[in-house]
């Protein structure tokens, strides 16, 4: 089992964190402050991490250069709530591999360790199968069972990053990021992709018993995978 | 204050008095002594008593000369008194107090007083603006926090079953996310305050975000039965931040969506306008805003009055803050009876231009120019 360390100096927050990312699978340590931190990563190195930038002790910038001067080559996701571009330079420049703005859906911190702890795959398929939905991905065809799907190119999209992560939920703002490419989270861009999702269940649940697309009330969507 | 400087302006004139007097009594004592030498049978002392005698009268009128010199020293600094006392009126507190300037002479001092004047109009709406935003923001953040309360002490006061937790956390989040929205929206305006951003900017084809923008919104309009219509042509070229732009129409068009009623119609344009410009308009068949509404719709929390499930009301304010840092404004055109009518200019982009950098900032821009 793969061993993720949360620094984070706020209890609550750090229980919640521990408690989703074991739920997540993984083995979860958390420290809340720096001295702690440092110790548990020369004792128990993890496979990530997730740090906290304000940490009683010292920053948590400290923290992350101390791991990497030591040859530390461990995934880094720096949790903040600051996001000027400047604190996102200082991040990355002080070697963070990603950067979550709080607040943040906690679909999306999963979503980011996954990507990171993701093991080197085989290329990309090019049919992608979900319960008894296909995808070609080169051709852009959807068949449901023996049934074709037509979709427009934004719901093949959004059909697509939903079956990339299949299993999982995935919030609003990760889809206005990750298939329309808008990255601002101020752009009013909720009704639009509930239209889409509206769209993209009646062509592919409706008439089916079973609904491959959930929602997931106050968090956002997610297909459901075999069971 | 060591020496006053009324003092010491008093000070340096009498001292030129001294030295004007010295200096005659130094000339007359040369031009009485060469005399002297011409007629050497009168005596030397007469000579001398002449030249005492023509500074003589300098020295009864020094007195006078002197308080001449105290009454002009008073004059002068008279206006930078008045402006002092009255900046420190205002300053403890009278904020609607300002320096009179009527009855100064189209001066320096006039000029500083007026500079200073506005200075403090400038900062007297920057606080007023700051408070009715510390106090609408608070509101904004009230709101879903009542929710929250409620819903997690009613759903706690007794025990329910899985179903209802679901739903009152479900709750919970979905007020969460409104006051995320806030907040990144007032996050978003603090940034576009500063304009660093424009470093970023790249010469971008307008009519190509305004179809990008179309596109994004299209499925929306349809499900609501409202017609888009979109009218762009190629060859508006602006500098910016397509992002932002995009974020810019998407507000545009998601205020024409709440107001515009089933089965009306949203037009979104960009036109060639004359003046080096780009004139995007986004006009809705809704009922239309006031007149009298057409400064406030773009002020913070300003609502459109008429939307459909209102928002915080930040959305114009952005939408005018990225149009300024554009270099261009928004505007709501009230002459229109039917509907809303709104107009956002840009400067626009002719590939001839070069960048220049503003020195003051180092960032870069497009010098204004005309066709």
């Amino acid at each position: 089992m793969q061993h993720v360390m949360v620094v984070e100096d706020d209890g609550m927050m750090a229980a919640t964190l521990a408690k989703g990312i074991t739920e997540d699978g993984y083995r979860v340590t958390s420290c809340g402050t720096a001295a702690d931190a440092l110790q548990v990563a020369s004792l128990d190195p993890p496979n990530l991490v997730v740090l906290d930038i304000g940490l009683p002790d010292r920053s948590g910038l400290d923290v992350l250069r101390s791991l990497r001067s030591r040859q530390c080559l461990t995934p880094v996701i720096i949790l903040t709530a600051r996001d000027a571009v400047r604190d996102r330079v200082k991040g990355l420049d002080a070697g963070a591999d990603d950067y979550l703005v709080k607040p943040f859906a906690f679909a999306e911190l999963l979503a980011r360790i996954r990507a990171r702890l993701r093991r080197p795959e085989t290329p990309d398929a090019t049919l992608l199968r979900v319960d008894e939905l296909t995808i070609d991905v080169l051709n852009r065809r959807v068949m449901r069972g023996n049934h074709e799907i037509t979709l427009t190119a934004q719901e093949f999209a959004l059909l697509r990053y939903l079956v990339d992560n299949v299993g999982k939920t995935v919030s609003r703002d990760m889809i206005a990021r990750d298939v329309w490419r808008i990255e601002s989270r101020a752009t009013p861009l909720d009704n639009v992709i509930d239209v889409h999702i509206s769209h993209l269940r009646a062509k592919v649940d409706r008439g089916f018993d079973k609904e491959l697309i959930q929602t997931v009330w106050g968090v956002g969507f997610s297909l459901k995978g075999d069971e | 204050m060591k020496t006053p400087l009324r003092l010491r302006l008093f000070l340096w004139l009498v001292a030129l008095l001294v030295l004007f007097v010295t200096l005659q009594f130094a000339i007359f004592g040369i031009i009485e002594f060469r005399a002297w030498l011409h007629h050497p049978e009168e005596t030397l002392r007469d000579h001398l008593m002449e030249a005492v005698t023509g500074v003589g009268w300098d020295l009864a009128l020094l007195p006078l000369l002197i308080g001449v010199a105290w009454w002009i020293s008073r004059r002068m600094i008279h206006p930078i008194q008045t402006i002092t006392r009255a900046a420190d009126t205002i300053c403890s507190g009278h904020f609607e107090n300002r320096i009179s300037t009527g009855d100064m002479p189209d001066d320096e001092m006039r000029r500083m007083a007026t500079t200073i004047n506005s200075a403090f109009d400038y900062y007297r709406d920057a606080v007023e603006r700051l408070r009715r935003f510390s106090g609408d923001a608070s509101h904004q953040l009230r709101t879903p926090l009542a929710v929250m309360q409620s819903v997690g002490e009613v759903a706690l006061s007794r025990d329910r079953n899985p179903g209802e937790y679901r739903q009152a956390l479900a709750n919970m989040l979905e007020e969460v996310r409104r006051m995320s929205r806030v907040t990144e929206q007032l996050l978003r305006l603090a940034r576009l305050e500063r304009t660093e951003i424009r470093t970023s900017f790249v010469p971008l084809a307008m009519g190509q975000v305004v179809q990008r923008a179309a596109a994004i919104f299209q499925p929306l309009c349809d499900e609501k039965k409202v017609t888009l219509r979109v009218d762009t042509i190629n060859d508006l070229q602006v500098c910016g931040h397509e992002d932002l732009l995009i974020e810019m129409l998407a507000n545009l068009l998601d205020n024409a969506l709440r107001l515009t009623p089933i089965h009306g119609e949203i037009l979104i344009k960009a036109e060639r306008e004359d003046g080096g410009h780009v004139l995007v308009t986004v006009a809705d068949t809704g009922p239309g805003i006031a007149p009298e509404l057409a400064e406030r719709v773009f002020e913070l929390f300003g609502q459109v009055p008429g939307t459909r499930q209102a928002g915080a009301g930040l959305g114009l304010a952005i939408v005018a803050a990225i149009a300024k840092v554009h270099g261009g404004q928004a505007e709501l055109n009230s002459r229109h009876t039917r509907g809303a009518v709104f107009h956002v200019r840009l400067p626009m982009y002719f590939s001839s231009n070069s960048l220049a950098i503003d020195i003051r900032t180092g960032t870069p821009y497009l010098p204004a120019r005309s066709e």
